[in-house]
C-alpha cells in the first residue's frame, strides 16, 4: 500500500456510519457490495444465495452501528462476515440436502476445504482490501468526500460540516474521538514494536 | 490440459464430466486441495470490479428493512432478474383494466431513482408516492399518479403521452425532462420544465388544447 492513499480502517468513517450518517453507510456499501457477493459465490455451492447473505452482512453493520467503534480494520470484518455466513449456509445446506447425493457431498467438501484455507483467505481478504482501494477513486465525488474530508489540512470545522452537510458539533465529536482512537492504537503500536 | 479444465470448473462452464474429473483431482491429495484452493482464490479476486461503485438496489431494502421494525411500512420485495432489478413497494393487488399498479412510497429524507417500463426516468424526492404500472400497455396514454415532488425523464413515445395525474392537474407530455411537485401540504403544485414542451390542465377536464396551458423549457407554473 502507497503512502497517503485513502485507507478503508477509517475510524472517522466508521464513527460516521454509527452516527447514522447515511452517506457514509452507502459509500461502504457501494464499495464493498458486489465485491463481497462474487467472494460469497466462491464460498457457496448454490451461487444464488450470495447476495441475500451479504445484504444480511449489511443489515447487522447498520443495525450494530453502535458497536462499530470496537471494529478495527473495517475490511477484514466485513470480509469475516462473509465469509462466517457463507460457512453458516453450507451447515445449513448440509443439513437440508440429501447429504448421500455423492455430487452435491463433493462440492461441499471443496468449498469448505476452500474456507478454511488460511493462504487462500489471506490472499483473498489482502486483495480485496486493495481492489477498494483502487475503487475509492471512481466513487461518485460526494463519496469520495468522506476519506478526503477527515484528512483536508487547514479546514475549519464549519466548512467541513458545511461540504458534509452535518452539524459542527458533529465534526468535533468525530475528530476528538478519532483523536484519541489515534492515541490508543499508536500506543499498541509502541508497545508491540518494542 | 488440467489447468483449463480448472478455468472452466471455477467459472462454471465445465461439462459434469470435466467436473468430476476435477473434484476427483482435487481431492486426491491435499497439495492438490491447496493448488486448487489457490487458485480459486486467484479467480475470485479477478470477478471483483474495481470499477462498479454503482448503488445496487438492495441498499434501498436494508435502509428500509431496518426502518420497517419501528414503523409499520409497506412490504419491500425485489423483484426481476439479477440485473434488472427496481425496489418495489407493492400495494395489495391493485388492478385497472389489464394494467397492474405497484405504489414506490420514498420515506423521508431519502431519494429514489426509478426506471419505468417505457424507459421513463423518474427521481422521486423525499416523502412522495408514486402509483405507476409494471408494464405499461403500448396502445394507451401512460398513467402515473404523484403525490410529492418528482423529476422525470420521459421516454419519447408520440403514439402515446405521459400523463402525470395529481389530486387537481394533469401534465401530458410527449418526450421531455421536467420536475413535478405537488405535496400535498402544500397550497400549489409547480412544474419545472427543462426540455421539450408539456401541456398542464385541470384534472376534471379531458385534455383539449383550448383548456390546456402549454409550457416552454425553462418555464415554471404554479
Amino acid at each position: 500500500m502507497k503512502k497517503g492513499q485513502p485507507k478503508v480502517n477509517n475510524e472517522f468513517f466508521l464513527l460516521l456510519i454509527e452516527k447514522e450518517e447515511k452517506c457514509a453507510f452507502e459509500t461502504l456499501f457501494r464499495l464493498y457490495y458486489t465485491k463481497l457477493v462474487n467472494i460469497a459465490k466462491g464460498y457457496l455451492v448454490y451461487h444464488q444465495d450470495a447476495e441475500s447473505i451479504v445484504q444480511n452482512v449489511f443489515l447487522k453493520i447498520w443495525e450494530n452501528r453502535a458497536v462499530l467503534k470496537k471494529v478495527t480494520n473495517i475490511n477484514s470484518y466485513l470480509y469475516t462476515m462473509t465469509k462466517n455466513s457463507c460457512l453458516d449456509q453450507l451447515k445449513h445446506e448440509k443439513i437440508k440436502q440429501n447429504y448421500l447425493d455423492n455430487s452435491y457431498r463433493i462440492k461441499s467438501e471443496i468449498k469448505y476445504q476452500f474456507l478454511h484455507d488460511e493462504s487462500a483467505s489471506m490472499l483473498l481478504e489482502n486483495e480485496l482490501e486493495s481492489k477498494i482501494i483502487q475503487s475509492i477513486e471512481l466513487l461518485p465525488e460526494k463519496c469520495k468526500n468522506i476519506f478526503k474530508k477527515s484528512r483536508l489540512e487547514g479546514l475549519k470545522h464549519g466548512e467541513i460540516a458545511d461540504q458534509m452537510g452535518i452539524s459542527q458539533r458533529t465534526v468535533e465529536n468525530h475528530i476528538s474521538v478519532a483523536i484519541k482512537h489515534m492515541k490508543l492504537h499508536l500506543k499498541e503500536f509502541i508497545t508491540f514494536s518494542q | 490440459m488440467l489447468d483449463h479444465k480448472i478455468s472452466k470448473y471455477l467459472r462454471g462452464t465445465a461439462t459434469s464430466h470435466e467436473e468430476r474429473e476435477v473434484e476427483k483431482w482435487i481431492i486426491a491429495s491435499d497439495n492438490n486441495v491447496k493448488k486448487f484452493n489457490l487458485l480459486q482464490a486467484k479467480y475470485v479476486v479477478s470477478t471483483l470490479d474495481i470499477s462498479n461503485t454503482d448503488l445496487d438496489p438492495s441498499y434501498y431494502i436494508i435502509i428500509n428493512k431496518h426502518n420497517q421494525s419501528s414503523k409499520n411500512k409497506s412490504r419491500v420485495i425485489l423483484e426481476g432478474s439479477e440485473k434488472d432489478r427496481q425496489v418495489i413497494y407493492k400495494d395489495k393487488g391493485t388492478q385497472k383494466a389489464e394494467l397492474v399498479y405497484n405504489t414506490l412510497s420514498v420515506p423521508n429524507g431519502e431519494r429514489v431513482d426509478l426506471m419505468l417500463s417505457d424507459g421513463t426516468k423518474v427521481i422521486l424526492n423525499s416523502g412522495t408516492s408514486l402509483r405507476y404500472p409494471v408494464q405499461f400497455l403500448g396502445s394507451e396514454s401512460r398513467q402515473v399518479f404523484l403525490d410529492g415532488e418528482a423529476f422525470f425523464m420521459v421516454a419519447k413515445d408520440s403514439h402515446s403521452p405521459f400523463v402525470v395525474n395529481t389530486e387537481d392537474i394533469k401534465v401530458r407530455v410527449l418526450a421531455t425532462k421536467f420536475n413535478w411537485s405537488s405535496y400535498p401540504e402544500d397550497q400549489f403544485v409547480n412544474t419545472t420544465l427543462i426540455e421539450g414542451s408539456i401541456s398542464v390542465y385541470n384534472s376534471s377536464q379531458t385534455f383539449d388544447s383550448s383548456n390546456a396551458c402549454v409550457l416552454e423549457p425553462g418555464h415554471k407554473a404554479e
